[in-house]
């Protein structure tokens, strides 16, 4: 019978000799632990070189690659010399190829698992083959390596930090030994970038590095390890670790309760191997394929484990008098605010950069009891000069708020009113910015049409909605090329028999209504201009942007028809309004966030009523979905029905509708019905 | 009848579990070292024995065909070989005491008539107990609860024990975890120090001087700390608990059976005091808190190793053991110190005198 003798650097208390069967073959595995002993290691070497098939060496330091240059740690080169009549392996290759196919495999099942992901590494340079795999996804690393190899009480950011560490340091780390101290490594006294390690959301470790550190580390986090024993798990169990993903190959067909590790699987190719070569990384992976080899995660905690996460918002102002509700210009607003002088003052206020505005506090979930944060930045480019200017200009204007957001711990990024319409809408920006971007137009066309439905619910024109029926109506959709215009157009295509689609490039329009009617059986019509066919609509809803000139003539709209203005700058002014009381003119687009929010700056709402793009970001935050979640023009209807139930899950909810002319109370519905039904008769 | 391989046949406790086996009518295979060869051949305890020789470390490649044959009739293997010194680094210990465990297990699987392997491990696998809770104990149940194992013979005898429970094995496994041998209950016969008897043996050498100056002394402190307690057992008796568990139904459902081979803990204090009265003093002893101080005890002929159980509180419970064997006697420490400390008197006090140690 074969004999693998397994020697590793830790602990004594899981040796195990087993007999295990590895491709057909009978092979006896005796491991030894030396804690931490070099002379407990060079005796069982010296019992067993040249009276067993393969020494695996485990525990010890794995080589760190920097730049082209591999180092190896002195123990490591020492132990492997020192066998000299028997092959040695020492899992490295083994390590380093299964952990990388193991995390691509567990993105590629949870697209979002580690996306953007602040992941903090107990040791970086020890957990090397993990940093790699996980830089596809995301860049923001914290390593502890200070604190653990040297006990300097701080912590590195990024890669880079890491790698300049790494080089500064290597005469000194090549003689630390990782012998676990008698005191765990305190986190309490924190520094601030040791602080930033600790909000991480993963916590990746090896099981021996977690011996030298405070446990209250891992808690709420998702923690990555090497080898789960049961008395690990218990123990980040108690210290309240979130999830724990461990990546210890299990194989079914080698029945044992023992920890193979990676050294051992290494020894067991070997000795089975038809040749006497050494391994290859194909072997390993052929090994992997084979076996199917997947990493396992185990959920610890039963309930959620509540959060808390920061989140920016870009806000500007919507009109030249927005600019002066900023506390700085709000003392020039009498002087600056005459016509006369307005315009100028918009064109050279352009030259600011943009600047923190204020925090919106309080926000909780009502189901897991998360909570978040907002830094809202303001620029200020009023609409008209955003669009005069390159999208370049308000790029770097935008990603230097990005920087500053992602200094302070913001984890997401939301771009509101025209911030996410100039240039490519979003997409550049995320590409550059070191935190997730969204524009927040999923839940702006989400909240628009919740709000149009029940509007039109109180309006009672129509038959109410049965889930799979369609109502007997007509549907307006001005601006339908444009990203929440198109989906509206989608969503109302499934309700109502009648669409009419109007923007002021039909050939944008013609392939939108292909697009439909693949999916929907409708009348679907195309227009240019909206007044012609308005008068026929039960519900128009306008998502154009549009700044300059009339989007409708109010006059040709139908008495009874509810107006669903979605557009920023709004499309109708108070006064226009007024001229129609049978028709129900609503602002959608507000939600209202759970919680007991605190806005402690003007964004020109009341309450904990925000603009839905704003709560877009506020929700994703909540969920811990920091991600690209809404960018580009094109948004998708499965976004807008996912954001949707992330609201609904969080508790938050439909402000009450809003009009032009302020709130929009039942009373004031059943008055616009009555003076519509008298319109309509007379 | 069984057919035991027994190791460790020549050691203090080797000698009894002899003696047990035979007088009970066990047939005893004995793996000796060649050199310790001469050291059995004269003792008529060793008369029926059959010897295998070889080294416990090397067993498994270094057994020749003739003693693979003397093996294969065995029913249990009695593991009985370890170092004990709680002054050796764990690397001086590694090899008997962690090697040699797994050179048994791997023995154990070519035996074809093996039914049970026993192992005598120690109480010393309690190490230092986590003292969060005040009812910190460890149970015949129980192995690894997170203790602190503070010097290398806890630690190896731990590996060793750890191996042999974790491994799957088609026989019964039994484990004996003794407390701290004495000599002999009815004769003294303690054939080397350790633990208390260093102290012991530092007061017996100066027993004039001892009574001359600290007789006159009302109160004497002394290092060790006032709720510290251990379990000592006699060797006869520890060996007599071992062949009647030994004996004992074998359950193939219970992968693994423990039992604590010891009696009620003795509290140090009494121990300490009992010492002195056996020198004719009648005083208070005061506790002295443990220090750097107790490091001086190396300048002396005490190492501070044996110092460290006069701070030590464990509780150990033998409720399995008494459960199942109450006819087992268990004399009180009380009962016998007296014939310890005669023996230790009578044959300690000449070699002494002349310098070097038994």
């Amino acid at each position: 019978m074969k004999h693998i003798v397994s020697l590793s650097h830790t602990s004594s208390r899981h040796n195990f000799e087993t007999v295990v069967e590895f491709r057909g073959e009978k092979v006896q595995i005796s491991h030894f632990g030396t804690d931490f002993e070099p002379k407990v290691m060079e005796t069982l070497i010296k019992r067993y070189d040249g009276h067993c098939d393969a020494i695996a060496l485990a525990g010890i330091h794995p080589p760190v690659v920097i730049g082209r240059k591999v180092f190896h740690h002195p123990d490591t080169g020492r132990y492997t010399s020192m066998v000299q009549n028997t092959p040695v392996v020492n899992g490295f290759n083994f390590r380093t190829t299964y952990l990388t196919w193991a995390i691509r495999n567990h993105a590629k099942q949870n697209p979002t698992f580690f996306s953007h992901k602040r992941v903090a590494f107990v040791s970086g340079l020890v957990l090397q083959p993990i940093v790699d795999a996980l830089s596809e996804y995301t860049d923001r690393f914290f390593f502890a390596d200070p604190l653990v190899h040297l006990n300097l009480p701080f912590a590195l950011e990024g890669k880079e930090a890491l790698t300049k560490y790494a080089l500064t340091m290597k005469a000194v780390l090549l003689r630390v030994s990782l012998r676990p101290r008698g005191q765990k490594l305190n986190l309490a006294k924190a520094s601030p970038t040791l602080k930033r390690f600790l909000e991480s959301d993963f916590v990746v470790t090896t099981s021996t590095l977690l011996e030298r550190i405070d446990l209250g580390l891992v808690r709420g986090k998702t923690v990555l390890v090497d080898t789960l024993t049961p008395e690990l798990e218990r123990a980040l169990k108690e210290a309240g670790a979130r999830e724990v993903l461990h990546f210890m190959p299990q194989v079914a067909s080698l029945k044992t309760e023992h920890r193979l590790t990676y050294p051992i699987f290494e020894a067991l190719l070997q000795v089975t191997a038809a040749e006497q070569q050494p391994l290859t990384t194909d072997d390993i992976l052929d090994f992997i394929e084979g076996e199917k080899l997947r990493p396992e995660i185990h959920r610890l905690s039963a309930g959620p484990i509540a959060g808390h996460r920061k989140f920016a918002f870009v806000i500007h102002p919507l009109s030249a008098r927005d600019l002066f509700r900023h506390p700085i210009l709000r003392p020039l607003s009498k002087t600056l605010s005459q016509r006369r002088v307005e315009k100028g003052v918009e064109k050279m206020l352009t030259v600011l950069p943009g600047v923190s505005y204020g925090r919106i506090t309080g926000i909780r979930s009502e189901s897991t009891g998360s909570t978040a944060e907002g830094h809202i930045y303001t620029l200020f480019d009023t609409p008209r000069e955003m669009l005069a200017q390159s999208p370049e200009r308000i790029y770097s204007k935008i990603l230097k708020i990005a920087d500053h957001a992602a200094a302070q711990g913001c984890d997401l990024m939301g771009l509101g009113a025209f911030t996410k319409i100039v240039g490519d809408a979003g997409l550049t920006i995320a590409q550059r910015s070191p935190i997730p971007v969204t524009t927040g137009n999923s839940l702006s066309a989400s909240a628009t049409l919740w709000a149009a439905r029940v509007a039109m619910e109180k309006m009672a024109f129509l038959p109410k909605y049965k889930f799979g029926e369609r109502i007997t109506g007509s549907a307006m959709v001005i601006g339908a090329a444009g990203s929440i215009g198109a989906v509206s157009a989608r969503l109302l295509a499934r309700v109502a028999t009648r669409l009419i689609l109007v923007g002021p490039k039909p050939d944008r329009l013609m392939d939108l209504k292909e697009s439909i009617l693949k999916e929907n059986q409708c009348e679907i019509t195309i227009a240019t201009n909206p007044n012609k066919l308005a008068a026929k609509c039960d519900l128009i809803v306008i998502a154009t942007s549009a700044i300059e000139g009339e989007v409708l003539d109010l006059k040709c709209v139908a008495p009874g028809a509810v107006i669903c203005d979605v557009s920023r700058p709004l499309a109708f002014k108070a006064e226009q309004v007024v001229t129609r009381p049978d028709v129900l003119v609503i602002e959608s687009g507000e939600v209202e966030l759970p919680g007991e929010v605190d806005l402690n700056c003007d964004i020109g709402l009341e309450d904990n009523v925000v603009y839905a793009c704003l709560a877009e970001t506020a929700l994703l935050a909540l969920d811990g979905r920091c991600e690209n979640f809404t960018l580009s023009r094109n948004i998708q209807y499965q976004k807008v029905r996912e954001i949707y139930d992330i609201a609904r899950r969080h508790g938050a909810r439909l402000a009450e509708i809003r009009g032009p002319l302020g709130l929009i109370t039942d009373q004031e519905i059943e008055l616009c019905r009555e003076h519509a039904e008298k319109k309509r008769k007379g | 009848m069984k057919t035991v391989f027994l190791t460790g046949a020549s050691g203090f406790l080797g000698k009894y579990l002899v003696r047990g086996l035979q007088a009970k009518g066990h047939k005893v295979v004995a793996l000796i070292r060649p050199e310790s060869r001469t050291k059995v051949e004269h003792d008529e305890t060793y008369g029926g024995v059959t010897w295998i020789e070889g080294e416990l470390e090397t067993l498994t490649e270094t057994l020749t065909e003739a003693a693979r044959k003397k093996l294969e009739p065995v029913t249990d293997i009695l593991h009985s070989a370890a170092i004990y010194d709680l002054a050796l680094p764990e690397s001086s210990l590694y090899g008997a005491n962690v090697i040699g465990t797994h050179e048994m297990i791997r023995l154990a699987r070519a035996l074809p008539n093996l039914e049970a392997f026993h192992h005598i491990s120690t109480l010393a696998v309690a190490g230092n107990l986590p003292c969060k809770s005040p009812h910190a104990q460890l149970d015949e149940e129980q192995f690894d609860i997170g203790q602190v194992l503070p010097d290398g013979y806890s630690a190896t005898k731990f590996a060793a024990e750890g191996v042999l429970r974790h491994s799957a094995a088609p026989y019964a496994k039994k484990i004996y975890r003794l407390g701290i041998l004495v000599g002999d209950s009815q004769t003294g016969y303690m054939p080397k120090t350790d633990g208390l008897y260093y102290i012991l043996r530092f007061l017996l050498e100066r027993e004039g001087l001892v009574r001359n100056v600290v007789g006159r002394l009302k109160i004497l402190p002394f290092p060790f700390a006032e709720n510290a307690q251990t379990y000592l057992i006699a060797v006869d008796v520890a060996a007599a608990a071992i062949l009647a568990a030994f004996d004992g139904p074998v359950e193939k459902s219970v992968p693994v059976r423990t039992y604590h081979i010891v009696g009620e803990g003795q509290p140090v204090k009494s121990i300490i005091a009992s010492m002195m009265n056996f020198l004719g003093l009648e005083l208070k002893l005061v506790p002295m808190p443990e220090s750097k101080l107790n490091d001086l005890v190396e300048r002396v002929g005490v190492p501070k190793e044996a110092l460290a159980y006069l701070y030590r509180s464990p509780k150990i419970s033998n409720q399995r053991f008494a459960h199942e064997f109450p006819d087992v006697a268990m004399p009180k420490f009380e009962d016998y110190a007296d014939t310890l400390y005669r023996y230790a008197r009578e044959n300690w006090a000449k070699s002494a005198s002349k310098g070097d140690r038994p």
